[in-house]
């Protein structure tokens, strides 16, 4: 099946971006955003939104320098060869470790709404399961799901929320701009984290076929995944206050659930929003599992990425089940994103942009003179 | 080959099996669909041993209420079995859960609270505030409740409520609900849900809930209780409540009885519009002002007095009259509701914490002090716009 042959077009990296992006980040970033600055969520999202932007392009940058070629070989043709090992083993620890904290809390969502009674290891195997059918259909399968899911997982959410409009009242993100910046700057990493998952493209970059329109799509992307946080931030908080919207822990699923469509025809509607949205929490958990995956078998130099899928299965499936309960979750969750998805995110795609500029003037002096 | 496919089919049968899930499967028609629950205080085994009752300790916490449960006869609405048209149970209980295990002893069906509809306290359960705030955190906290189930207070027992036949073969959960739902809203009792207090108890520390009570053999949504510091603290009357709403622009059809030169004269709103400001004034006095308007039609005169209603002077007098009756009444509401509870239930506070932030830093840290005393001005202006057929 033409597995020689992965390549995907820029408008299904798009896909791929928004459904990696969009996951599990956007059902707390309300909670955490009222949290830290109050009335000035939508505002601090919005400077947090931009300020990615500019992460994204740099991360862009990196990737259309060096078309075809996945983190490993950029980090082996800036630096030297050990290095690309290491940075690959990097994001491999990286993308797998969100793996495992995405699958736990699917599962944690999936027992509390919607399978009360079955055990979370049933969920999560099961999930897995599902999973490594697609991961080991290779790319191109993946970039068709994810165009096809992108919508099935986000619109029904949006017309829900949009069903709560006649309840929302927007003073509560009065009065603006009263908190301070010294709060509102501990809240933009926050926001920051949110958009976590877009890194990927320093390894997904290498399918894509039409390399030159990955600044577009990169802009395109950051512009929607801005777009779908901003309605969900803004009617949620306009739907809760922000007292209430502090203390709910997943208050977009708190939202779905105070959406009453009139007539009595469906009554708790938040049951079919929460299945659709697991929809996008499988294509986040399916590209990461991917990425784990490919970059497994881009550090032992192996052709093929696919029978790595179920040898990876048992260790997520242990390592998802040991925080011993939600709160731990959270807490990892934290640390994780804080200090792997910094360096991952910035700090790496940053340092090599800077040593390939380094490295390119010399040659390019040496040439002029020659 | 044949065998190939021999080994597929039993390893689907496998996996359907297995994979299937169905740990959460339980027949529909074994289902007991809550629709409503009453928490009653609990007072001891006979009303008069109120001290007979055993000591508390940490292992073994005293029963606090008395949970009525109802739900409908299912097979009834779908007008296939026969029978009583709901069921009731009734147990002490120490907690929400503890009600529960209680009664799955008792009852034959699965209890599934998925499309509870009305939730009532009694007067003495909402009063108590560890009570309450125990009941509101399990509300809260649970995934079954909906955010917009009626919550009721009612002065007399909620098993009472409960266990009314409303004679329209319907048990009182779902009547509950029609009447709350129905298309023309009764406005003579508070317009609140469970999510909708919960957020003003968060924002403004005091919320109107609606009050219910039974008479004879019906029941009757009437006036409001006054909710604060999460308790109870008081109840409002069916004309102050419908005040109320009016303060808050939330009563659209209202009619008044208004006594022009020795005739009354009903009104009938047909629109409202009510804006609040709150400001501080030169004295460093905290006002609030509310500016209504409303329009309405002449739909009571006296018969017989030609041509009196149909006149621009005459509706110009009724509207001047009007204005200042209500206006009136409705002062006087919200200073009752100021100087008796102390309840800021027209969000005064909020007002000013969002559109007049410097004020509110000046204000918040005392603002239970100072909200009983601020200055209250009511313009209510009617405008009759219409007079009915007749001149």
């Amino acid at each position: 099946m033409g597995k020689n042959n992965d390549i995907i077009a820029s408008n299904q990296l798009f896909a791929i971006l928004v459904n990696i992006v969009i996951g599990v980040g956007i059902l707390t970033l309300p909670r955490t955003l009222a949290e830290k600055a109050g009335p000035d969520s939508l505002i601090v999202l919005a400077i947090g939104s931009v300020l990615f932007l500019v992460v994204a392009l740099v991360i862009q940058k990196l990737v259309t320098k060096f078309p075809r070629k996945t983190i490993i070989e950029i980090t082996n043709s800036a630096l030297f060869k050990p290095v690309g090992f290491l940075v690959g083993l990097g994001y491999f620890i990286y993308t797998f470790t969100l793996v495992v904290l995405e699958v736990r809390v699917f599962g944690e969502i999936t027992k509390n709404y919607l399978l009360v009674n079955t055990p979370i290891e049933i969920i999560i195997i099961t999930f897995l399961i599902t999973s490594i059918y697609l991961v080991r259909s290779g790319i191109e399968s993946i970039a068709r799901l994810s165009v096809i899911i992108l919508p099935l997982s986000i619109f029904p959410a949006i017309l829900a929320a949009a069903v709560a409009i006649p309840d929302l009242d927007f003073t509560y993100f009065l009065p603006i701009l009263r908190t301070s910046w010294s709060d509102m700057m501990k809240a933009l990493p926050s926001v920051f984290f949110s958009f976590l998952g877009f890194e990927f493209i320093v390894f997904i970059g290498f399918f894509v076929g039409d390399s030159k329109h990955i600044k577009k799509t990169t802009i395109r992307t950051v512009a929607f995944v801005s777009c779908v946080y901003f309605i969900f931030t803004a009617i949620t908080i306009a739907r809760f206050g922000i007292e209430e919207s502090k203390n709910l822990i997943w208050p977009v699923i708190s939202l779905f659930k105070s959406v009453d469509i009139p007539g009595t025809l469906l009554e708790n509607v938040e049951v079919v929003i929460i299945a659709t949205w697991l929809l996008a929490i499988f294509m986040t958990i399916a590209i990461a599992y991917f990425g784990a995956t490919f970059l497994l078998s881009r550090l032992i130099k192996s052709k093929e990425q696919n029978y790595f899928a179920i040898a990876l299965l048992p260790i997520i499936y242990f390592l998802a089940l040991i925080p011993e309960n939600i709160v731990e979750v959270t807490d990892f969750m934290n640390i994780f994103t804080n200090y792997m998805g910094t360096t991952f995110s910035i700090i790496i795609p940053g340092f090599m942009l800077l040593i390939s500029f380094l490295r390119r003037k010399p040659k390019r002096g040496i040439k002029k003179n020659g | 080959m044949d065998r190939k496919k021999m080994y597929l089919v039993i390893l689907l049968i496998c996996v359907s099996t297995i994979v299937s899930g169905c740990w959460d499967k339980v027949e529909i028609d074994e289902r007991a669909f809550i629709t409503a629950i009453g928490y009653d205080k609990y007072k001891g085994p006979t009303p008069e041993g109120a001290e007979d009752i055993e000591k508390e300790t940490e292992e073994k916490p005293l029963n606090r209420y008395v949970r009525t449960s109802i739900y409908p006869n299912v097979s009834l609405i779908a007008e296939k079995g026969e029978g009583e048209p709901f069921f009731v149970y009734s147990t002490t209980s120490i907690s929400w859960a503890d009600g529960r295990a209680e009664v799955a002893l008792r009852d034959n069906k699965n209890y599934y609270a998925y499309h509870l509809k009305a939730m009532i306290f009694s007067e003495e359960v909402a009063k108590d505030e560890t009570l309450f705030r125990e009941m509101f955190d399990t509300f809260q906290r649970s995934v079954f409740l909906n955010n917009k189930l009626h919550f009721f207070v009612t002065p007399g027992k909620a098993q009472d409520i409960l266990m009314t036949d409303t004679g329209k073969n319907m048990d009182v959960g779902l009547y509950i609900e029609e009447l709350m739902d129905k298309e023309v809203s009764p406005t003579r009792t508070a317009k609140s849900d469970l999510g909708s207090i919960v957020i003003d108890l968060n924002e403004s520390n005091a919320a109107l809930a609606p009050r219910i009570l039974k008479s004879k053999d019906e029941l009757k949504v009437s006036g409001s209780a006054v909710l604060k510091d999460n308790k109870f603290i008081g109840t409002l009357g069916e004309l102050e409540t419908r005040d109320a709403l009016i303060l808050k622009g939330e009563a659209q059809n209202v009619d008044y009885t208004i006594k022009v030169d020795g005739k009354f004269i009903v009104i009938g709103q047909t629109d409202l519009e009510s804006k609040m400001k709150a400001y501080e004034d030169k004295d460093e006095k905290i006002r609030v002002r509310f500016a209504i308007k409303a329009e309405g039609d002449i739909i009571q005169h006296y018969f017989d007095t030609p041509n009196e209603p149909y006149d621009a002077k005459y509706i110009e007098a009724v509207n001047k009259k009007s204005s200042e009756l209500i206006s009136r009444d409705l002062r006087n509401l919200f200073k009752k509701v100021q100087k008796d509870f102390g309840a800021d239930i027209f969000k005064v506070g909020e007002y000013l914490r969002k559109f007049e932030p410097d004020t509110w830093e000046k204000v918040k840290d005392e603002w239970e002090e100072i909200y009983p005393k601020i200055d209250v001005e009511v313009d209510f202006q009617m405008n009759i716009r219409r007079a009915g057929i007749q001149g």
